[in-house]
């Protein structure tokens, strides 16, 4: 019998629940951290080596777990610092063909998201609010800011959005 | 070599760092909790504490602070490492009493870099303030952060670059640093950190305070914020009641402000000589330029600024010097305090926008600069 290995490894983030900052790292697989949050089916995200901090005081840390389930319908944001830990081109694109980027802001109920959407051809946000069965698409070299405290800024190559908690899809510049 | 204190749960790190900083002939001590950490502190005389944030049962903004509050731990520097790398995070490392904010993952060569200039500058002096103030009012000046002014009243000296460069110097220190251009005709100090110079001082709103003196500001992607000066030139320079008001309420937020100063004896320039802690004078070796120094000091003795604030700098903005250092310190009755040597690789890096000091960490002219900061 052959025994095959899942090539595993950890991504580090920001997952933004409305009120909460989790910062902790997740285990995915050759996917990616897309490929862990569009995957259906699981309602919940493990997250390990967890330090929790509201949203509006982010630099103090409210407690520590070694490991977190958080809600994928719950998660609004994850904030990476490397775009590749996205996962493959591939996957968080859904294709290989030539992008343009498109300026844009998301808001949701608790963050606004400025930063780049790169789509193939012309600027469609449908195709990203409706289309598909993914639940999460990402925002390139973002910046992240809770509404609570906007002043605090989260910098990061790439943001995964929960298209499910989308208030505002502004921009396309 | 120092000895270090690792505080870190993460037992492959610190086994990695105890390598890697015992290799260059640090003797290491480490502990894996916070409480353990600080016991160790207390009790050993360490140079330098590597301190990790996230850590069970003490984070180390904790330990941070408790080192910072006793008197036999507050003056060691320390470092804090964390994989929280978010600008909110280096706020609440730099408040809860670090001198050195580095994210993870860790550049051995920047920690070492660090670690060096703590053990040999010691920790930097400032404070940051606790609360913004309610009002600006004009005067005086809460003394809760430094201010360096930049002059020099003969273009081509390289002031700018200085003032560009020590500005990033404190930036790479993960200092809270601000750079002010005050030149009323078409400053550099934007253009040399690659940032559009708008908005720029003629932007400040008429109601300071400070909550809107941010929305003036450049952001440079080292941290280092700036005040431009506008790009054409202008009449209506800041009033010595308005650049005190802006300084007073820069320094709830910042650290160091460094002033690119105006080529000019203008009110604002005036009032950021007076408050300067230090006055750093850059000087080429040509004869002019000697002789617009002398002119300058002697102006600076009539506004009464003390002579130990000033910090004359030899800078050589081209290869050839046409006079020697032992002729100028004649000239000027006074020793050079520094001297910063010609870098054919500066014209690139004000061309790429990145300051020598981000660029080319190891160049004759940051080593001059590194000389120049501990007089400082």
């Amino acid at each position: 019998m052959i025994e095959r290995t899942r090539l595993m490894k950890h991504i580090s983030g920001d997952f933004f629940t409305g009120a909460y900052r989790m910062t902790g790292r997740m285990s995915v697989g050759a996917s990616g951290a897309i490929g862990v949050l569009n995957d259906n089916t699981h309602s919940f995200a493990v997250v390990e080596d967890v330090y929790i901090s509201y949203v509006h005081t982010p630099g103090s840390i409210l407690a520590h777990y070694s490991q977190v389930r958080i809600s994928k319908t719950g998660l609004e944001a994850l904030v990476l610092t490397k775009r590749e830990e996205i996962g493959p081109v591939g996957v968080a694109r859904g294709g290989y063909a030539r992008l343009a980027q498109y300026q844009v802001m998301v808001t949701t109920d608790a963050f606004e998201i400025r930063g780049a959407l790169e789509q193939p051809g012309k600027y469609d946000p449908d195709n990203v609010l409706f289309q598909g069965t993914a639940r999460f698409f990402p925002i390139y070299n973002a910046t992240t800011n809770a509404c609570i405290k906007p002043d605090a800024k989260y910098a990061g190559e790439a943001v995964l959005i929960n298209r499910g908690r989308v208030s505002a899809f502004c921009g396309g510049e | 070599m120092a000895k270090i204190l690792l505080i870190d749960d993460n037992v492959d790190m610190q086994k990695m760092l105890t390598v890697v900083l015992k290799r260059q002939g640090h003797e290491i001590a480490s502990a894996e909790r916070g409480l353990e950490g600080i016991d160790l502190a207390l009790n050993h005389p360490f140079n330098v504490i590597v301190l990790d944030v996230m850590m069970p049962d003490m984070n180390g903004y904790e330990v941070a602070r408790r080192l910072r509050a006793d008197p036999r731990t507050k003056e060691i520097p320390i470092i804090i490492l964390t994989a929280r790398a978010q600008a909110v995070d280096q706020q609440a490392a730099m408040e809860a009493g670090a001198d050195v904010y580095m994210a993870k993952p860790v550049d051995i060569a920047e920690l070492n870099n660090r670690i060096h200039e703590l053990t040999t500058l010691g920790r930097p002096k400032a404070t940051l303030a606790a609360a913004p103030p309610a009002a600006a009012p004009a005067s005086p000046l809460p003394v809760v952060g430094r201010l360096f002014s930049v002059l020099s009243w003969r273009g081509g000296v390289g002031a700018t670059t200085l003032a560009v460069n020590l500005a990033s110097a404190f930036a790479r220190d993960a200092r809270r640093v601000c750079l002010i251009d005050l030149s009323p005709s078409s400053g550099h100090a934007a253009l040399m950190l690659r940032l559009r110079a708008k908005p720029n001082w003629t932007d400040l709103p008429l109601d300071l305070n400070p909550q809107n003196i941010g929305f003036s500001l450049l952001k440079h992607e080292s941290g280092l914020q700036v005040l431009a000066s506008p790009t054409q030139p202008h009449v209506d320079v800041f009033s010595a009641e308005v650049f005190n008001a802006l300084v007073q309420i820069m320094f709830n937020f910042f650290t160091e402000i460094v002033v690119d100063c105006s080529p000019m004896l203008d009110a604002a320039t005036q009032t950021a000589l007076t408050l300067s802690t230090r006055i750093i004078l850059p000087v080429a070796p040509e004869v002019t330029s000697v002789q617009t120094l002398t002119g300058t000091l002697g102006t600076l003795a009539s506004l009464q600024i003390p002579p130990d604030r000033l910090r004359i700098v030899l800078n050589h903005p081209t290869p050839n010097p046409t006079i020697l250092p032992a002729r100028i310190e004649k000239a000027l009755g006074r020793p050079l305090d520094a001297t910063l040597p010609y870098d054919a690789a500066q014209p690139a890096a004000l061309m790429q926008g990145m300051p020598l000091v981000f660029s080319q960490p190891r160049a004759p002219y940051v080593a001059g600069l590194v000389s120049l900061l501990q007089k400082l």
